[in-house]
């Protein structure tokens, strides 16, 4: 599976609630924008391309495993992991436990928390954190990576650091990424495509 | 009063002595308890089931207490083994089906109300059982002194479990803490948490037969609570909980020899001291 793509793309969040049509069609090393108010859908149609949810009508073509990084910490304060541990999670099993190590130690370079490997994650700021599972999911080697609002509580040089090594990693690996994100500017320079899901109250969904 | 030092090593010593000569089929069992138990207690945390691994061994132990009531005996008069067994197997399975069934806010009651109905069945098949007091009772209070070698191909098993915490534990912490990113990633939700209950009830299983439920809740319970206690991330805390489980294993009979009282009392007190001083000392936490 080298390419994702959405054509007429319809999903149902909740009963009577319709996200879509959408259509996009993503390219090894494509980076796609997801924008749109608040309730409108983005993250019920991350979750489609996750394969976590449903696709209630059209046709969609993803990778089997994706890395997703998801809005919240998920169930992440019931396991007091350090951020090296987070990291060997999603980590592929390839290679020596060292080159493996070094690996993960140049991706908390790149995103900007070199030395901080052996903290728990629950002593680091919520940007910080948002940092650890940004670097996890390059960590990985699905073709695909999905972030909903990954980059959130990141300050503003360290968004744009992240779409800047996003962009990077994408165009050397080959790899494609999805975005959802409310600060578009920082991902211009990394984004091949955007698109903008409609406000809701609007009626069209 | 200044404490005879002397005195007291000399107890030690033979203590050892006569664990190593006498007893030794009990210690190597407790051993073996001691190496999976802690290590599953601590993932039931991470998976919110710490509420199940309290509940289960009582409810091991209330299928055994039914089986034990039943007119089965073998040609010398005792217990069948293969009833036991099978009441041991269908009181884990019963806990574990039962208490799945519960989550988040219902499952403090809905465990606790399994766990207080397994003591009451405990205590009926006690009293109706003909070896209510040969057989249930020492169990019940972990007067296990008395376990021979015969028992113990069949608590090697209990490295299966152990293996599995060593081969799952990836997927299992994964799910836990990101279930979605792991289901995302190609991580089977249901699978872990299959292949967890699995590993959880036949470790339990397997102790509580041979140990009842008072050193496998203490072997189960103690060292995990410590090691999350102190703030461990989860490397440091599975290494904790390891290291403190083999010191009660080890400590629970030594004492129990020395103080002429149940290796489950034993292993109960020698959990809590050992839990006590590594916390003490901190030997090594991560800021």
């Amino acid at each position: 599976m080298s390419r994702l793509s959405a054509a007429e793309l319809i999903v149902v969040p909740s009963p009577g609630v319709r996200v879509g049509p959408v259509s996009f069609v993503l390219s090894p090393g494509d980076l796609l924008v997801l924008r749109g108010p608040n309730g409108c859908g983005k993250t019920t149609l991350l979750r489609t391309l996750a394969g976590l949810h449903p696709v209630e009508s059209g046709q969609l073509s993803a990778p089997s495993a994706v890395a997703y990084v998801a809005q919240g910490p998920q169930d992440e304060e019931q396991v007091p992991l350090g951020v090296d541990e987070v990291l060997g999670l999603m980590q592929a099993r390839t290679g020596s436990a060292k080159s493996r190590a070094d690996e993960r130690r140049t991706v908390l370079v790149g995103v900007g928390l070199d030395g901080r490997g052996e903290r728990r994650l629950s002593t680091l700021s919520g940007g910080e954190r948002q940092r650890v599972r940004f670097a996890a999911a390059l960590l990985s080697t699905a073709p695909l990576l999905l972030f909903d609002e990954a980059t959130s509580a990141v300050d503003d040089e360290g968004e744009r650091r992240l779409a800047d090594l996003l962009g990077t990693y994408l165009s050397t690996t080959g790899r494609m990424a999805v975005v959802v994100t409310h600060r578009p500017d920082a991902w211009t320079k990394s984004s091949t495509a955007t698109v903008v899901l409609p406000d809701p109250s609007r009626g069209h969904r | 009063m200044i404490p005879d030092v002397g005195a007291f090593f000399d107890q030690l010593i033979e203590a050892h002595a006569v664990l190593w000569n006498e007893f030794l089929p009990a210690w190597v069992a407790v051993f073996l308890a001691a190496t999976v138990l802690p290590q599953l207690g601590l993932h039931a945390s991470f998976r919110r089931q710490t509420l199940t691994t309290i509940a289960l061994p009582q409810c091991a132990f209330a299928g055994m207490a039914i089986a034990l009531t039943l007119p089965i005996a073998d040609a010398h008069g005792e217990p069948h083994p293969t009833a036991l067994l099978i009441g041991v197997v269908v009181g884990t399975g019963a806990g574990l089906l039962v208490t799945s069934r519960f989550r988040r806010e219902s499952a403090t009651l809905g465990v606790a109300a399994c766990f207080i109905a397994s003591l009451a069945v405990t205590e009926v098949a006690r009293a109706l059982s003909p070896f209510g007091e040969t057989r249930l009772e020492p169990l019940l209070h972990g007067e296990v002194l008395g376990l021979t070698a015969a028992k113990l191909p069949v608590l090697a098993f209990l490295l299966v479990p152990a293996v599995m915490t060593f081969v799952e534990r990836r997927a299992w912490l994964a799910t836990a803490a990101y279930p979605d990113s792991a289901r995302a990633a190609g991580f089977s939700i249901e699978r872990a948490a299959l292949g967890f209950a699995g590993a959880l009830g036949f470790a339990v299983t397997l102790a509580t037969q041979a140990l009842g439920p008072l050193i496998t809740s203490g072997l189960l319970l103690l060292p995990a609570a410590f090691a999350r206690h102190r703030g461990n991330i989860v490397g440091s805390a599975e290494t904790e909980a390891r290291v403190s489980g083999w010191l009660a294993a080890w400590w629970g009979p030594v004492a129990a020899v020395m103080l002429d009282i149940p290796v489950g009392p034993g292993v109960v007190a020698a959990a809590v001291v050992v839990g006590a001083v590594m916390r003490a000392v901190r030997v090594r936490n991560v800021r």
